[in-house]
């Protein structure tokens, strides 16, 4: 028995993580990091859900741009080494579609068809989706924000304002990494009508 | 030829995209009615998107997540996962909190048909805004036709476009028992607002809807249904908070009754907000504060697993839950002495305030192993110590009664 495979994934893909860190995982078991009250297991099951957390933020809140019906892309600016995990998670999501995550320095491509999935790791955004829409021979670029935008407005009840909880569940640090325009928009609002 | 060329050709060669319908662009839908349709559901406070339905194959669009995925927040800090919409704003019933009820006069009738639904929820998902759908409705003028449009919507998405996201449907009040067996067949979650917690108080806040046959009969051919089909997600339910003068252990025991006679997944409860233009627009508004200690209630009962006699000793003479977390009072009345971490059964952990389910089996294992001795490793298991401390002994010591009172 050993942690399970998930967890020493996201271990290792944690940016702080040491040698000694992934050693001492290996050796030990799930319950081990339950019942951790020693510092050092301490720290392993902090640097697991610290990159976990990060993946589950991602998955929600990064939002796609679409080429035809074969390409999409989305900002993405992870701390942690979690790009393939989200590109090839989203890849499972949407089959036979390009996915491209990234951000201006580095970019992760996935697609998912019958054979498995594919990933490759690129230079920045812009330049992968234009090298993969010139092949593709795609133009047009769609995107949904304002449908969104008019969708997210309308859930808002302003009688149950409460900016702490809104910062705790979608931290600005997250905000940022998935470039999330129209929460960071009506959040600012918001804040400006309160004064 | 280079990587991402490979992966280009596999794009093209892929057939796993021919049903996808061609995404509209934005300004093909019309924003308004996606706005006044969504507003029209942001009291409905079920955001859950967790679904244990495996999804196989590729020929799809989509997916699911057995623990669900929030894509957004609102700034009043709630998760914003489904494309959450009314079908119509049409409605024939009267409900006295309503804006879209037919005793608020003639309202613009604004409805989708189907295949928009099916398109705007598309677009949302492949985006990445929303997990999937959450549609309810008005009940028009004849909640059959409006029930058929809402199943028709559904169908569309599962079927035609084969989309594999989550769906969670509202059974409107009165729905056939065909018409649900047919719902289960296509979604994760079902459910159907109770609104109210008895048919007396129903009568407060609507002359139109029968509790026992509209509502307490569907939900039975509900939980018949899923007990022989297969609903992934369950079903729920959701009371408003203060529309009819009720009290809280009046919720409360509604809330029994929904978990053990209809076996529902969850119950949500949503305070009244006074809406202008309705009948109850001068009506008080009611705390979020209320809700929440009833959410407490429900976790207490829920997941901690303690007996309704035990949470009924937080209730003040009245009926209400003091402004305070109902374990503190409940810990008072049961724990009739300090309790050793040491020693304590789980159950008995767990009625100490601070200590939660993960908490209290953290100890329990971590004792087998070596004796609990500092307070600062209970801390380390996620016990709060602030809230718990009043109530623990350890070594032999523990805190003062007056402590414990105070707290
Ligand atoms: S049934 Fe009642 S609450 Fe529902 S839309 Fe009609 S009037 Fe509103």
């Amino acid at each position: 028995m050993s942690l399970p495979k998930r967890d020493l994934e996201l271990l290792k893909a944690n940016r702080r993580v040491k040698k000694e860190d992934i050693e001492l995982a290996k050796k030990i078991e799930k319950e081990d990091l339950h019942t951790a009250t020693d510092e050092s297991l301490l720290r392993v099951r902090g640097l697991i859900r610290e990159a976990g957390r990060e993946m589950h933020n991602m998955k929600g809140f990064v939002r796609f741009k679409h080429m035809g019906k074969k390409l999409k892309y989305g900002y993405m600016k992870p701390e942690h080494h979690i790009g393939f995990m989200i590109s090839e998670w989203f890849a499972n999501r949407f089959p036979g579609v390009v996915i491209v995550l990234g951000n201006e320095k580095e970019s992760w491509v996935s697609i998912r068809t019958e054979k498995g999935v594919e990933s490759e790791e690129s230079e920045d955004i812009k330049s992968t989706v234009e090298k993969l829409a010139d092949v593709l021979g795609l133009e047009t670029e769609k995107d949904f924000q304002g449908l969104w935008e008019n969708y997210y407005k309308s859930q808002y009840a302003d009688e149950r304002k409460n900016i702490e909880l809104f910062e705790k569940n979608m931290p600005a640090k997250f905000r940022k990494r998935a470039r999330n325009i129209t929460e960071n928009r009506f959040y600012e609002k918001t804040l400006d009508e309160l004064e | 030829m280079t990587n991402l060329e490979k992966i280009a050709r596999l794009a093209e060669e892929s057939k796993y995209d021919v049903v996808r319908p061609e995404m509209d662009s934005e300004e093909e839908f019309d924003l308004q009615k996606v706005s006044i349709l969504g507003e029209g559901t942001k009291h409905d406070v079920c955001a859950s998107t967790a679904t244990p339905r495996i999804v196989k194959g590729i020929d799809r669009i989509g997916s699911v997540s057995s623990a669900g995925i929030c894509h957004s927040f609102t700034p009043d800090g709630r998760c914003v996962s489904l494309f959450k919409t009314l079908y119509t704003n049409k409605c024939s019933q009267d409900c006295g909190y309503c804006p879209n009820s037919s005793s608020c006069g003639e309202n613009k009738t604004i409805s989708y048909t189907p295949e928009e639904l099916a398109k705007v929820t598309l677009s949302l998902y492949q985006s990445n805004y929303v997990e999937g759908l959450f549609l309810s409705s008005g009940m028009g003028k004849d909640e059959d036709l409006i029930m058929e449009s809402l199943i028709e919507s559904v169908r569309l998405l599962r079927e035609d476009h084969k989309f594999q996201g989550y769906i969670h449907l509202k059974v409107l009040p009165g729905t056939s028992k065909d018409y649900i067996k047919r719902c289960i067949e296509l979604v994760d979650r079902l459910s159907l607002n109770i609104e109210t917690c008895s048919e007396s108080r129903m009568q407060e806040v609507t002359s139109t809807k029968d509790y026992r046959y509209d509502i307490l009969r569907r939900q039975r051919y509900i939980r018949d249904l899923s007990e022989k089909m297969d609903l992934p997600a369950g079903h729920t339910t959701q009371t408003i908070v203060g529309a009819s003068g009720e009290n809280d252990r009046e919720i409360f025991e509604s809330m029994l009754r929904e978990y053990r006679r209809m076996k529902i997944k969850r119950m949500y409860f949503s305070s009244f907000t006074p809406v202008e233009r309705t009948e109850f627009e001068d009506k008080e508004n009611v705390s979020t504060g209320r809700e929440h200690r009833l959410y407490q209630t429900d976790w207490l009962f829920r997941v901690y697993g303690f007996e309704p006699r035990e949470i009924i000793a937080a209730f003040d003479e009245h009926g209400f839950l003091p402004k305070k977390d109902p374990k503190i009072e409940i810990a008072r009345h049961v724990l009739d002495e300090a309790v050793d971490p040491n020693e304590a059964s789980k159950e008995r952990l767990l009625r100490v305030p601070g200590i939660g389910p993960k908490s209290a089996s953290r100890i329990v294992r971590a004792r087998k192993e070596k004796e609990i001795i500092k307070r600062r490793e209970l801390a380390k298991f996620g016990v709060v110590l602030k809230r718990a401390r009043p109530f623990l002994k350890l070594n032999g010591w523990k805190d003062t009664t007056l402590d414990r009172w105070m707290t």
